[in-house]
């Protein structure tokens, strides 16, 4: 039990050492939701999402992370980034969100396929459990009153 | 949800085998956001998402046997691995049983000095104990003992379950997991059953011994008349066929009535031994004879000899 007390002592380290930006007109919002499938009047399989009541490990859920810009002027060179919880493996992006760009290492961004690891003999390609951020940058301003929602994809080591 | 114990024999589950979220933590997922308005750079945080983690209730009980054979008289532990493959501390319930009369089942022995091998030492768990509390990813070994009294055939089963629940997956047990986590039991049911076919074969801890004893008698005549003051030499055969060793052999005859026993005359595959209850194999005590084996490997015949004088 003592090594879990440390591992929550890390992941709240590692939020307050988070940057401590001005207040800004940007709200960023975000859930846990897992997939419920249910059936249709018409027979067919409906897979909506729910929020996560009950997770064990193995458990499949689906980040979502709205952003919302309440104030009177656009933003621009908008970076939504998601450092990773240490039990939750990274599965890829979700139905209907943009892809995110990976890091292993919080310095080099990219799909993962151009993302190595280092080994104590080189370099080796990176794989879903290697990846420590998620992150979207938007190319285009976010204007007043704008809004949106990204989402991935993971499961509970 | 149950206390935790560690002991000799159970071996802690390796990294990554035993990587899942323990039960009852919690995990929070923060977002982060940068940009730039007007010429600042500015950023936000989300609010902490926050999940906590259950206690899921998963069993694996294997063994590296499929079948037994046991001797009658024999006593035997069929081995049986159990792990802990759930994310909490739990302990398991543990049931045998036996479908014919010619074996007894005696219960579980966990193996104490993790040897591998069933010893009388290990501590014994009666049937329908329980395991020690097993860490997540813990495995143990344990034997199923058995005793077989007769020659038969038939099945042991030995059957193991969460003691904190089990059943259909997905039944959750409100409350019961670690940390105040609920416990939910996984897709193994948390619970397990183990079939041994048994055989069983003659022989065993009596190994089949046999006796053969005859007497010649020499007469002051020198005819074999059995008068007094005639001599009686007795011969015992014993022949060990096996097939296990016999333990701590022992061959005993009482002096006839109506005679003495000479002094000195006691042989074993033809070396002589003293009366006196020494370091040899021979030992006389008032009218009974002894001859201490110790242990026979069979197959084995050994001959014993002592002589007697009629009063």
């Amino acid at each position: 039990m003592s090594s879990f007390h440390h591992a929550v002592g890390a992941v709240l380290a590692i939020a307050l050492a988070a940057p401590a930006f001005a207040a800004g007109p940007i709200t960023v919002d975000t859930k846990v939701m897992t997939e419920k499938r249910s059936t249709a009047t018409d027979g067919t399989t409906r897979i909506g999402l729910v929020p996560v009541t009950k997770i064990v490990p193995g458990d499949a859920v689906v980040y979502q992370i709205a952003y919302q810009n309440t104030g009177k002027q656009p933003i621009s060179d908008f970076v939504l980034s998601n450092p990773l919880p240490a039990q939750v493996e990274y599965r890829g992006a979700a139905n209907g969100s943009p892809t995110p760009d990976l890091s292993v290492d919080g310095a080099s961004f990219g799909p993962l396929a151009a993302l190595r690891v280092k080994t104590a003999t080189g370099f080796r390609p990176a794989t879903n459990s290697d990846v420590t951020i998620v992150r979207w940058r938007l190319s285009q301003p976010v204007a007043a009153g704008g809004k949106g929602q990204m989402s991935f994809q993971a499961v509970l080591k | 949800m149950v206390a935790v114990l560690t002991a000799a024999g159970m071996s802690l589950c390796a990294v990554p085998a035993c990587a899942s979220t323990p039960a009852g933590s919690t995990i929070t997922n923060i977002a982060t956001s940068s940009f730039t308005i007007g010429a600042a750079v500015a950023g936000t945080n989300s609010n902490p998402a926050t999940l906590r983690v259950e206690e899921l209730l998963d069993i694996d009980l294997r063994s590296p046997v499929s079948a037994l054979t046991v001797r009658v008289g024999g006593v035997i532990g069929a081995p049986v691995t159990l792990r802990n493959a759930g994310n909490g501390i739990e302990a398991f319930a543990l049931h045998g049983m036996v479908d014919s009369a010619s074996v007894a089942f005696l219960g579980f022995a966990y193996d104490s000095n993790g040897n591998g091998v069933f010893d009388p030492t290990d501590t014994l768990i009666a049937n329908d104990g329980a395991t020690p509390a097993l860490a997540s990813g813990q495995t143990i070994t344990l034997f199923a003992v058995l005793r077989t009294d007769a020659l038969g055939s038939g099945t042991l089963a030995v059957a193991a379950q969460a003691v904190t629940g089990s059943g259909r997956p997905g039944t959750v047990i409100v409350g019961k997991g670690d940390g105040g986590s609920d416990a939910v039991v996984g897709a193994t049911t948390a619970a397990a059953t183990l079939a041994f076919p048994f055989s069983t074969t003659a022989g065993g801890a009596t190994p089949d011994a046999t006796l053969v004893k005859s007497a010649s008698v020499l007469a002051p005549d020198g005819s074999d008349s059995p008068v007094s003051g005639a001599i009686i030499t007795y011969t015992i055969a014993a022949s060990f066929a096996g097939p296990e060793t016999a333990r701590t052999a022992t061959i005993s005859d009482p002096v006839p009535d109506g005679t003495d026993y000479i002094p000195a005359s006691l042989r074993l595959d033809g070396a002589a031994l003293s009366d006196a209850a020494d370091a040899d194999a021979g030992t006389v005590s008032g009218t009974s004879i002894a001859f201490a084996l110790g242990d026979v490997v069979a197959p084995a015949v050994r001959t014993v000899r002592f002589q007697v004088k009629i009063k």
